[in-house]
């Protein structure tokens, strides 16, 4: 559990010392690909912790995922419908029923313990 | 075990991966101040060109109309003395109306802001207000002046002198200090109104920098706008009782 936090924050500390700078045209894009990017690691922490992880789904999914949020609010802005809002409902939805789960596994854990 | 090392291991890759779009994203949003929505900026945007749009539209058509009227001029100048007439009255009303522009002697008064040091630090004593325009442009007026500009704003019937926020609305467009005053008309008659002991430069100048000039020859510029009049209808029967 511990390894994924330590790898957000080295990812953070590397973004704000290395000088990457993504235009400010592909913000609002990569904004949703950071959801979803969100939304996957929530994903793949609970699937670990029911034991139902698969390497290559969750990769697979961590990159499509994004991607595909990202292509389909660039196509949205290009047919002036804001399909990004499905994408930010459809991965805000789905963030906060995983962290449901996860606490609901964190705390079984600890309760076993406890007993 | 070793599959969730492996699970482990993958889902730190991509939390890596997570956080430098995370902290680009974050500096990005910092450096441009995201507050405003892309959204926004796209609605802004077609307001603005919209507005350049009609803009340009509207002036377009003022220069159409200017264009009529002066072929509406040539035509009765080149007609008879009747009409010659017509025309004297037509450019005397246009005078009144600060449709021209207009040269003769007159003063110009600055008005500025004062600075009063306060504990080693230059301060504003005050802003200048709306009202304080307005005194000065009474009191020209009461002195007979025949044409008033502030910041080369025409003064004319439904010119508008008021605040909007830190800035002073004439004719539409926004001031603020300094002020310049243009004034056409006797210059004796002119400052004296002014300077009179007790009079406006006396009240306004406790707190502002009013400088008052004789100028031989100023000219003032026409009024820039447009007029509409929408509910407003000459009388036609002049005999009915209002």
């Amino acid at each position: 559990m511990l390894l994924p936090i330590i790898g957000i924050l080295v990812g953070i500390i590397l973004g704000l010392t290395l000088p990457i700078h993504i235009p400010t045209a592909y913000s609002p894009y990569m904004s949703i690909a950071v959801l979803a990017a969100l939304d996957s690691v929530f994903g793949g922490i609970r699937a670990s912790l029911e034991q139902k992880f698969e390497a290559d789904a969750f990769i697979s999914g961590f990159f499509g995922n994004a991607f595909l949020a990202a292509g389909l609010a660039y196509i949205g802005d290009r047919l002036d419908v804001p399909i990004y809002l499905a994408a930010i409902f459809a991965f805000g939805t789905r963030l906060f029923q995983n962290f449901a789960t996860i606490r609901r596994h964190l705390l079984n854990r600890w309760r076993e313990r406890a007993r | 075990m070793k599959k969730s090392l492996s699970a482990q291991l993958s889902i730190t890759f991509v939390s890596l991966i997570l956080g430098l779009a995370l902290a680009a994203q974050f500096k990005n949003v910092q450096r441009v101040g995201g507050s405003v929505s892309l959204q926004r900026t796209q609605e802004l945007t077609r307001q603005v060109q919209k507005l350049e749009q009609e803009n340009d539209a509207l002036e377009a058509r003022i220069k159409e109309y200017e264009e009529r009227i002066k072929e509406f001029e040539n035509a009765i100048q080149s007609e008879g003395q009747s009409n010659k007439l017509i025309y004297e009255e037509l450019e005397r009303t246009r005078m009144l109306a600060g449709l021209v522009d207009l040269q003769g002697p007159g003063v110009v008064v600055t008005v500025n802001v004062k600075y009063v040091n306060e504990w080693g630090e230059d301060a504003i004593v005050q802003n200048v207000r709306y009202d304080d325009l307005l005194k000065l442009v009474n009191e020209l007026n009461a002195a007979g002046a025949e044409a008033i500009a502030i910041n080369d704003e025409r003064i004319i019937a439904t010119t508008e002198i008021r605040n909007a926020g830190n800035y002073i609305v004439i004719n539409t467009n926004r001031y603020s200090a300094p002020f310049e005053i243009k004034a056409i008309g006797n210059p004796d008659t002119l400052e004296a109104a002014l300077k009179l002991l007790g009079g406006v430069a006396d009240d306004l100048g406790v707190y502002l920098q009013i400088n008052i000039k004789r100028v031989d020859n100023i000219r003032i510029p026409k009024y820039k706008g447009t007029f509409q009049y929408k509910f407003a209808k000459p009388v036609q029967d002049t005999n009915a009782k209002s």
